[in-house]
């Protein structure tokens, strides 16, 4: 059991020529026993920050704490993490079963331990079948639920996962996931967990780490990062359907200005900022579920015309067009509207998002 | 260009003679020309021979009767003389010591030294230029490390010796006679693997080269000792590498000829011969034909068994690698 800290951590690879600069000032304290999300697209430096806290890359600059110990100069073996890799990189002259043993051997443990610890993680795992077969007999998602079982079977100070659901269909995913958070509430070990995908984060972690461009961006709970996303970047890639963004211009009266007829007003709060810092131009951003149709979500009101009305079972997604800007509502499902209506849509003032022209920072 | 068309045209467009714009159509002759001549070459220098060969074994052919014409069938009896001869029973000996110390020490010290270098040596500089050292003993023709060895190895002015007195290990007066009976043998064993250990290192070297990375940083991760991951995963995985490096080497070993004759020329008397210098020395020296040939089939059957054996094997490797 481990708290992690990270300072001012730096990754530049093959520095002078070709130098890539993939993980840039990262600072981040993780509780123990606390289930983190590392979340961001793909190239942003996920991985690479993981390879240095496990110990195998080397770190640029700044350091790596295990319970207030730097641990920048130890051996993957001593930090004692364990390890479920993007690639699998599962051992190819192994059987499954050898593979899912192998830390266990290594640690020495006795072969009745061995093949009971083996028998629990493939049963929850849902691999019981191929215990038997090699590597490269099996599916890319069989195969990484084996690398994610390689490394839940140990008994280390920190769980790091690297992208372990990616190559898993919707079903089997969900399914995993419930699992994955049932070890935790048991473990109650330290746990990263890696991926590009929102779902994932938010679903299973108690914190979650925005990353893009080498840099960190904002590390939160679900709320936070939903409702006071610290960025533009932040904003858009966390909820689904994406934010609404549109260029704005401050006008006295506590309102922003999009284009036309088209304003959304603003909390004193808010207003009194941009006032403060004389800023005219500016992109508000709306989540589409904080726009809604019914009077009762909010008592501020723009017009627009519906465009698309696309109908998900559950729910519907309407794009809206008011004047030259168009942008999407999360509504429950409609069907008693079409194209070409007139349709008053409602909003809260403290919903509306108001970043930064350049900065893109959230006001 | 002439873009003019011939009507009634089945060839395309390239199949046209650039100038004429006449069809490339040769006289049905042509091919035959082409592949007939080397078909030719091929029956005078490999057909022909074996042929004769095949024929030769079965008569009491040697340089009188060759030169009159009047041998004659003799039945298996040149197989018989040949499989009962005490001087093939020793050189068949000879040939399992050679592969013994010859050929399995070569692929040994190669995988070794190769998994040394992989492993061990962290600069990349360092690593290519030992790589290339290794590798330049391969590079001399045989022969030539035949002569350069018997030099190093002459009893008296030999450097070999030279070296042995200075670190004191032989008194001053004392001389190993590396060419001698007791040791010449050896001593070729010696020439030969100082020569072709590089083969299997390279191979063996660019095998380890192929494996993925990532397991072995998985290893890392779950604490897994050096020693336990060479003999759990770096040697099951280049088991198959290895042997065919084996395989290669071993079929070498068969027609190894050439420093056998530049060192010792089978000698001294019978000591250094092996199957196939026998055969050699039969049929070039003694001109006892029907014999030779009885040994180069036998040896020609041996070898073909052998490799078809071995080529299976190689199948069912490259099958469970997936390959095939
Ligand atoms: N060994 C390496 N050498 C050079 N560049 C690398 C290396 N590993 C990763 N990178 C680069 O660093 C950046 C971050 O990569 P990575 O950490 O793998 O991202 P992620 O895991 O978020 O997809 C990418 O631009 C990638 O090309
Ligand atoms: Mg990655």
């Amino acid at each position: 059991m481990s708290s992690l800290t990270i300072k001012n951590l730096n990754k530049i690879y093959n520095p002078g020529k070709n130098e890539v600069h993939a993980v840039k000032d990262f600072n981040l304290e993780i509780e123990d026993g606390e289930f983190v999300a590392l979340l961001g697209p793909s190239g942003c430096g996920k991985t690479s920050t993981l390879r240095m806290i496990v110990g195998l890359e080397s770190i640029t600059s700044g350091s790596i704490l295990f319970d207030d110990v730097e641990i920048n100069d130890f051996s993957p073996e001593q930090r004692n993490v364990a390890m479920a890799f993007e690639s699998y990189a599962l051992y190819p002259n192994f059987t499954i079963f050898e593979n899912l043993a192998f830390p266990l051997e290594v640690k020495k443990n006795s072969s009745s331990e061995i093949s009971k610890k083996v028998g629990e993680i493939a049963e929850m795992l849902q691999i019981t079948n191929i215990l038997e077969l090699k590597p490269n007999q099996l599916s890319g998602g069989q195969q990484q639920r084996v690398s994610l079982g390689r490394a839940l079977i140990r008994d280390p100070a920190v769980f790091i996962l690297d992208e372990v659901m990616s190559h898993l269909d919707a079903h089997l995913k969900f399914q995993m996931l419930f699992e994955l958070k049932k070890i935790h509430q048991t473990l109650k070990k330290t746990m990263i967990y890696v991926t590009h995908d929102q779902m994932e984060a938010l679903a299973l972690s108690d914190r979650v780490a925005v990353m893009a461009n080498a840099v960190l961006q904002q590390f939160g709970d679900r709320n936070d990062l939903y409702h006071r996303p610290k960025n533009l970047f932040v904003a858009d890639f966390i909820g689904e359907p994406a934010t609404n963004f549109m260029k704005a211009q401050y006008s006295q009266n506590s309102t922003m200005k999009i284009s036309g007829d088209l304003q959304f007003s603003l909390t004193n709060e808010i207003s009194s900022e941009l006032e403060r810092k004389q800023m005219s131009e500016a992109v508000l951003g709306i989540r589409p579920q904080n726009l809604s149709l019914d009077p009762i979500e909010g008592e501020d009101y723009i017009q627009g015309e519906l465009v698309i009305n696309e109908f998900l079972g559950e729910r519907s997604i309407l794009e809206i067009k008011s004047g030259e800007t168009s942008y999407k509502v999360l509504t429950d499902p409609q069907k008693n509207i079409k194209k070409g209506d007139s349709l008053k849509i409602y909003y809260k003032k403290e919903n509306v998002m108001i970043f930064h022209p350049e900065t893109e920072d959230l006001i | 260009m002439n873009m003019q068309q011939t009507p009634n045209s089945d060839y395309p467009e390239w199949f046209k003679n650039r100038k004429s714009g006449n069809d490339l159509i040769v006289s049905p002759l042509i091919p035959w020309a082409m592949v007939g001549l080397p078909v030719l070459v091929l029956i005078a220098i490999v057909i022909y021979p074996t042929i004769w060969m095949g024929y030769h074994a079965f008569q009491n052919t040697n340089m009188m009767s060759l030169f009159y014409n009047n041998y004659e069938y003799v039945g298996w009896s040149n197989f018989y003389n040949v499989i009962t001869s005490e001087r093939m029973h020793e050189s068949i000996y000879r040939l399992i010591q050679y592969l013994i110390f010859g050929a399995c020490l070569e692929v040994l010290l190669g995988t070794i030294l190769a998994l040394i270098l992989y492993e061990m040596i962290k600069n990349e500089f360092l690593k290519i230029m030992l790589l290339i050292l290794m590798v330049m003993p391969m590079m001399l023709p045989p022969s030539i490390v035949g002569v350069l060895w018997k030099f190093l190895l002459q009893a008296y002015n030999g450097a070999i010796n030279h070296l042995l007195i200075n670190i004191g290990i032989l008194d001053s007066m004392e001389r190993i006679e590396w060419l001698g009976a007791q040791y010449a043998l050896q001593s070729i064993t010696i020439a030969d693997v100082w020569q072709w250990t590089a083969l299997p290192l390279l191979i063996v070297y660019s095998g380890r080269v192929s494996l993925p990375p990532a397991i072995y940083e998985a290893a890392k991760v779950d604490g897994a000792p050096a020693w336990m991951v060479l003999k759990r995963i770096t040697l099951p995985m280049l088991k198959e590498i290895i042997a065919i490096a084996f395989i290669i080497r071993f079929m070498d070993a068969y027609k190894f000829v050439d420093k056998i004759y530049v060192m010792t020329s089978g000698g001294p008397g019978q000591s250094t011969e092996l199957p196939v210098f026998i055969a050699f020395q039969k049929g070039i020296r003694e001109v006892e034909v029907g014999e030779a040939a009885a040994y180069a089939w036998l040896i020609f059957v041996f070898a073909a068994v052998l490799t078809t054996l071995f080529l299976k094997y190689l199948k069912n490797v490259l099958k469970a690698q997936a390959f095939a």
